[in-house]
């Protein structure tokens, strides 16, 4: 018969031997990121990739991590945020979509009780996000995903943090006008 | 108000929404209340989920993953959620007679132990 102690102890063991930390972080983690990336890159399979190349980069730079030097989502979004930046780098390319070039998405009405809403908003947001300045995809990514504190998004961005939240208010002002042109109603 | 009240305004709505809380009340101004309207669609439009990569990725990490790396994640983690008062309370309460000076949570299967050594 175990003792209580021995009864605990056994289950310490089990847990440092699974991967219960890493599948606590990973579920955490992984839809954060992934629509952090997915904020910032518009291709949904090379947002994929991407989202795979910054949890491989993760778990090769763990042994780095200084729990006190930055809270672990700091952390993670720093990498994260490098990742996408090298991407663009790498690509030399920037996806805006400007206004005129969206006359095909024109005039479709919307409606957000509609069962497939969330598929035609995912893609409709995507396009709409795609207009908006790359650091204001940056800011409201951050902002949504992240997890990060309003001080540490704008540590980010180099800015100071009432700049921060009123580029955040603008850009979700023009993400709305944007929809809203294309007949998206958000209200309904 | 101005586009900077505005702003503060809507950030402190939008933290509130973040964090979780379904209902943050009655908001006066229309405009911010569209915009959260429009920030509670986004929030609700998990991309995610349609990730194709998930499940691979994670079967492939895991084969990747040391008990040195575990231990990172369980501290890491640990920092990440600090017991409450009443978490510390219970463990104090959970094995009389001993002090405790590390305390470790764990998570197994779902179980929330707390253990004092």
């Amino acid at each position: 018969m175990f003792t209580q102690k021995q009864n605990i102890e056994e289950q310490l063991t089990i847990s440092v031997d699974d991967d219960s930390a890493f599948v606590e972080l990973y579920n955490s983690y992984f839809p954060r990121v992934s629509n952090y990336v997915h904020y910032r890159v518009d291709d949904f399979h090379e947002a994929d990739d991407l989202t795979s190349q910054i949890f491989t980069k993760l778990f090769i730079k763990l042994e780095y991590y200084l729990p006190e030097k930055a809270p672990l989502p700091v952390w993670i979004f720093s990498i994260a945020r490098n990742s996408v930046t090298d991407y663009y780098r790498s690509r030399n390319r920037n996806t805006y979509v400007f206004l005129e070039e969206t006359a095909e998405l024109s005039d479709l009405r919307f409606n957000l009780d509609d069962a497939v809403v969330s598929r035609e908003l995912r893609q409709y947001l995507h396009r709409a996000l795609a207009s908006l300045s790359e650091r204001e995809q940056e800011i409201i990514a951050l902002k949504f995903w992240s997890g990060c504190t309003n001080r540490d998004i704008a540590k980010f961005i180099g800015i100071s943090e009432s700049n921060t939240g009123v580029i955040l208010f603008r850009a979700m002002r023009r993400l709305r006008q944007i929809l809203e042109s294309w007949g998206i109603n958000i209200d309904d | 108000m101005t586009e900077k009240t505005k702003a503060e305004l809507y950030l402190a709505y939008l933290d509130r929404i973040l964090a979780g809380e379904k209902d943050v009340g009655p908001v006066e101004d229309g405009e911010i209340a569209k915009l959260l309207r429009l920030a509670q669609s986004m929030i609700a439009v998990d991309i995610s989920v349609n990730s194709e990569i998930r499940e691979t990725l994670r079967k492939q990490l895991l084969t990747r993953i040391s008990p040195a790396d575990n231990a990172i994640l369980i501290d890491a983690l640990k920092e990440e959620n600090e017991l409450t008062e009443e978490e510390l309370r219970y463990v104090a309460a959970g094995l009389p007679g001993q002090a405790p000076f590390v305390v470790i949570r764990l998570k197994i299967s779902g179980v929330k132990i707390f253990f004092d050594m």
